[in-house]
């Protein structure tokens, strides 16, 4: 996958090698995932969504196109309108 | 966009989170977690831990950790941060953002690259992100997790 975004590195104590990892965060869950080495993210189980342009998770697919960011508006309108209300 | 950094550690356990990150009322604002860093400070034995960062939606009751200003320049954190907690938070079940099984030997270090690939707390009283070691094979045993965090 190119350009994935996200970087993970595991150290081992007994080598002297890390492990890398590609990640990439799904833009309908904010979920991290992990890429493996020239896969993409059909590969894996996810999918690309062309209406946000960016990957998603296995999670996600099937599920239509609802980005993380409205998800975060509603949630935030969720409680404002409960304290508004004093609940 | 100020950065902080936050350092939870706690005798690990199946049961009791790691730490929080959370928004309160008060100061309600999007903070977006960018770089973490997770390891066990016990002697070197073969046990295995599964970290998780998942998302709850009350915050537990714990002792506050003060976020870190990495420019001095900038103001204290409004997010609020703690560890130890007496009662945990009310996770949300599915919503697990980041799982990583690894030996207590091994470090793990995960940063995103990009603006968009950040894990993001909602601007919603004690909504935020917890870490936790639902699987643990080094219960008794300090673990720390250092997150660092904009807002």
């Amino acid at each position: 996958m190119r350009n994935p975004g996200g970087y993970g590195i595991t150290f081992q104590p007994d080598s002297d090698k890390v492990q890398e990892e590609d990640t990439f965060t799904c833009c309908h869950c904010n979920r991290i995932v992990i890429v493996p080495p020239f896969k993409s993210p059909s590969d894996i189980g996810g999918w690309y969504c062309t209406m946000c342009d960016k990957p998603a998770c296995q999670g996600c697919n099937g599920k239509g196109c609802t980005p993380f960011e409205k998800k975060l508006e509603e949630i935030e309108r969720r409680d404002q309108f409960r304290r508004s209300i004093g609940i | 966009m100020p950065n902080y950094a936050a350092i939870f550690t706690r005798s690990l356990s199946a049961t009791a989170s790691v730490g929080e990150l959370h928004a309160v009322t008060a100061t309600l604002r999007r903070a977006f977690i960018y770089d973490f860093t997770l390891g066990v400070q016990g002697a070197p034995a073969s046990f295995a831990n599964l970290w998780q960062f998942q998302r709850f939606t009350a915050a537990g009751t714990d002792t506050a950790v003060t976020p870190t200003a990495l420019d001095p320049a900038d103001t204290a954190a409004l997010t609020a941060a703690g560890q130890n907690s007496t009662v945990e938070p009310t996770y949300t079940a599915g919503l697990i953002l980041a799982a990583k099984a690894l030996n207590q030997q091994a470090t793990y270090r995960w940063f995103a690259g990009q603006p968009d690939q950040r894990l993001v707390l909602p601007a919603t009283n004690a909504n935020g992100i917890g870490i936790a070691t639902p699987t643990c094979g080094s219960a008794g045993i300090n673990g720390t997790a250092e997150v660092y965090f904009n807002e």
